[in-house]
Parts: C-alpha cells; sequence; structure tokens
C-alpha cells in the first residue's frame, strides 16, 4: 500500500502507470451495460475518479484490472441500473441443456449443423443478443466472455458468489442462444420446427 | 462417467475452469460417446463464435478524449483530495461488515456517497438481520412449542403446510416476529452448515418495490424475484395467500428451488 506520505505527484504517476492502461476494458464493458455511449463515458469517468480516490486502498502488485472492475461494476449497480431499468421476466423453465443441440439437429441435419447458422449471424447480431439479456446475466457474461475473467474474479468483482456466477453465465449462456435462434428462425436461415 | 454428469461440466469445461480429474474424465468419456462429443464441440463454436463476434464489436475506435476527460477530472481531484476527514473503502471487506455498514452510513447520512448506495438495500436490512441473528443461534432460536404454534398459525391463516424437511435441510425451529412494521412467522431450516430462513406473511400486508421486478425469474410454475442484498440473498414469491421471502447468505444454495411450502387449500 502507498505510504501516506506520497505526493500527488506520485499517486497520479503510479495510477496512470497502473490503472489508465485499463480504460479500454473498462469503456468496452461499459458500453455493453448501458447501451450507450454517453451513459458509458459518464460510468468510466466516474469509476476512475473514485478508484483514483481510492488509490491508496490498493494493493500495488495485486490485480488493478480486477479491482477497477469492481469499482465501476459497484457504480453501475448503485447509480446507473435503476436508471434504464425496465422490468423484464425471464422464464428459463423451457431451456434445458440440450435445447440448441436438438433445434440444430433437428433443423439441419448434417454433420456440422452450426457451420450454416454461424455463417450467417453478424457481429451486429450478437451485439443486440448480449444487451437483451437481463443486466445480472448480461454482466457475468460480458465479463467472462469479453474480458476473460475467471469465474473467481467475477465472483469478487460482482460481489457473488461462486455457486450464482456460474449459474447466471450458465442461464446467461441459455438467453443468448435462445435470443440467436430466434433471429436465425426470423430471417429464415433455419427452419422452425420449435412449434 | 455418464452423459448427464459430463454435460453438468460442459461450460467449466469449455472455460477452463474444472479440474484436472474432472477434464480428464470428461475426456474419457468423450471419446467413447459421439453424442456428447458433439454437444460439446457445438457449445464450444459457438462459444468460439459469439466472443468472436463480441471482440470485433468491442474494438474501440477512438478513447483519448475520454482519457482527457478523466485527466482533467483528477486534476481537480487533486487540489481536493487529501483532506483528513476523506474516508475510502478498502477493495475487501466481508460482506457481513458491508451490511452493517451500510445501515450506519444510511443513519449518518450517506453524504459522500452522493446518489448511489442501494436504495433499496435499506428495505430488507430487518429482514436481513433476522436471518442473521437466527443463522447465527440456530439453537437459541428452536423451540418446539413456538414451532408447532406458529406452523398452525399460518396453516390456519394463510392455508400453508411447511414441510419438514427440505432438500437436504430440515426445520430448526420457528417464531413470530414483527419486521418491517409485519408479523411475520420465520422459519430457519439447518443441516449444521446451511441455514435457510423462511419468512412467511400474508401477501397483502407486503408490497414488493418496482426495482425488484427486473430480477422476476418463472420457474416450475411460480413466479420469482431475486434480490442481493450484498451479503443476504433473498428470493421472494407468493403462494396462495402468502409471500414467502426465503433468505440465505450462501448464494450457492438454489433459493429458487427452495420452497418447502405447499398450499393445502
Amino acid at each position: 500500500m502507498a505510504e501516506p506520505t506520497t505526493t500527488i505527484g506520485e499517486k497520479r504517476k503510479s495510477f496512470e502507470a497502473e490503472a489508465l492502461p485499463h480504460m479500454n476494458a473498462l469503456y468496452r464493458t461499459a458500453l455493453r451495460m448501458t447501451k450507450n455511449v454517453n451513459d458509458a463515458e459518464d460510468l468510466v469517468q466516474e469509476a476512475f475518479v473514485k478508484a483514483f480516490r481510492f488509490w491508496e486502498k490498493f494493493q500495488l502488485g495485486s490485480n488493478a484490472r480486477a479491482w477497477l472492475f469492481k469499482i465501476m461494476t459497484n457504480v453501475f449497480i448503485n447509480e446507473y441500473r435503476s436508471k434504464s431499468r425496465s422490468p423484464m421476466s425471464v422464464n428459463v423453465d423451457d431451456l434445458d441443456d440440450n435445447f440448441l443441440y436438438g433445434q440444430l439437429a433437428t433443423t439441419s441435419p448434417g454433420d456440422n449443423p452450426e457451420k450454416q447458422l454461424f455463417a450467417k449471424i453478424l457481429d451486429d447480431d450478437v451485439k443486440k443478443a448480449i444487451e437483451k439479456l437481463p443486466e445480472d446475466f448480461r454482466l457475468v457474461v460480458v465479463l467472462s466472455f469479453i474480458e476473460g475473467f475467471s469465474y473467481q474474479e467475477i465472483a469478487e468483482i460482482a460481489d457473488l458468489q461462486l455457486g450464482t456466477v456460474k449459474s447466471r453465465l450458465h442461464r446467461g449462456r441459455k438467453l443468448l442462444q435462445k435470443e440467436l435462434l430466434d433471429y436465425a428462425v426470423k430471417n429464415g436461415f433455419i427452419k422452425d420446427t420449435a412449434k | 462417467m455418464n452423459c448427464q454428469e459430463a454435460l453438468d461440466l460442459l461450460y467449466e469445461i469449455i472455460d477452463k475452469e474444472a479440474s484436472q480429474i474432472d477434464t480428464q474424465e470428461v475426456q474419457k468419456h468423450l471419446d467413447c460417446c459421439q453424442d456428447c462429443l458433439k454437444k460439446f464441440q457445438l457449445e464450444e463454436s459457438l462459444q468460439a463464435l459469439v466472443k468472436e463476434k463480441l471482440k470485433a464489436i468491442s474494438d474501440i475506435p477512438r478513447i483519448d478524449h475520454l482519457k482527457a476527460k478523466v485527466l482533467s477530472k483528477l486534476e481537480q481531484i487533486d487540489v481536493t483530495y487529501f483532506r483528513p476527514s476523506e474516508k475510502a473503502t478498502p477493495f475487501r471487506i466481508p460482506s457481513v461488515a458491508l451490511a452493517a455498514a451500510a445501515s450506519f452510513i444510511i443513519l449518518i447520512g450517506a453524504a459522500f456517497w452522493g446518489k448511489g448506495l442501494y436504495n433499496h438495500y435499506t428495505d430488507y436490512i430487518p429482514i436481513e438481520r433476522a436471518h442473521w441473528a437466527a443463522a447465527k443461534n440456530v439453537d437459541g432460536f428452536s423451540d418446539a412449542q413456538k414451532t408447532a404454534a406458529v406452523l398452525a398459525g399460518i396453516g390456519s391463516n394463510l392455508g400453508l403446510n411447511l414441510a419438514h424437511d427440505f432438500k437436504g435441510l430440515s426445520l430448526r425451529g420457528g417464531q413470530s416476529e414483527e419486521i418491517k412494521g409485519v408479523n411475520m412467522a420465520h422459519f430457519v431450516y439447518g443441516n449444521g452448515q446451511e441455514t435457510v430462513s423462511v419468512f412467511v406473511l400474508p401477501a397483502n400486508a407486503f408490497t414488493l418495490p418496482e426495482d425488484l421486478m427486473q430480477t422476476k425469474v418463472y420457474l416450475n410454475g411460480h413466479c420469482y424475484l431475486s434480490h442481493n442484498c450484498r451479503g443476504c440473498w433473498l428470493v421472494f414469491h407468493e403462494e396462495g395467500k402468502a409471500m414467502i421471502i426465503t433468505a440465505t447468505t450462501n448464494h450457492a444454495f438454489g433459493l429458487t428451488e427452495f420452497n418447502p411450502a405447499s398450499n393445502i387449500i
């Protein structure tokens, strides 16, 4: 931990060296979470300001990236979540573990049923599907998929138990698959056999 | 290892979070099970696709202006930072302390936290407290006579039966408590390690705030609302005339599957 006698100049220097390089990563997660550029920028700014204030508390040499994400996640949950929240219900009953496999196997039999589906899905479709996820699921999916954090790191960042991280990631994936599949059916990439 | 056991580990394997032994066992299974192998491959390629697409949309072209904004904000902080009254939150605070601290901070006005700090947080602190207290002293809580009386009470008032054993946990005790101005029946289930509090109260005596509605989940024909109070996990759901609130501090415990109540009307 930094000594109390550390000058402001030294503090700035170490903060700029250790924390600022992570801004890109924080910003891309902020974009997925807030879904718009203005809020994402505000969120990142607020997170960095807070991080700077608490910089003495950060153990140099430990994981600055995870620490910054934890701060940003806190700011997001406290200040952004309620703003843009709309009531949303998630039905995970009908999403069993084999659901995607079953769908693809019946819609496009062959060696690589997923190939023809995947080839047609666009970047933007995945973005939309991710942004449709309820926030709690989206957060763990983004932290895992985009940022590559481990379950344990996500648990610390989002202040969740390991089991909750696993189950949210699991459900998040299922919901994401369902979105993508619905999209593919809607656009006629695959036939709808669900009915 | 059978198919179900292998599939249960699917995501942990894909995420490289499974133990070495599990990974080897699953590999052995996949070597001889075409069906599972296909499922694993499908999930893996879907994962790869989603990750690749996400990376593509996550490339940020220009962030310099944001960096400049942050730096100029830091300049402003430099001037005011070293005030002796300034308090900072350490990275790791045990959630127990956090829950306790939160109520304290709210009492003193929360000035330096600004607008944030979990508005809904305060709402359920009494429920959390009751759960913590009961969980800490399960023996002090269990009184066979009291428990029986409370059970009979909710039976006649709300038409609910409560199971004595559920999901490997057994009913340790129950009593009536006034929480948030509502008279609730508070039961504790435990197995020596885990404790789950089950609060039962008349549904019309309790309104759920809007901000919980986002966490609505439908399972087994029931609608659940779950709420993480940082340190305490609460799940709300209605069962006939009753509102049931379950609380645990072990988030790994699937509360939405923990519903020991059965409607007898």
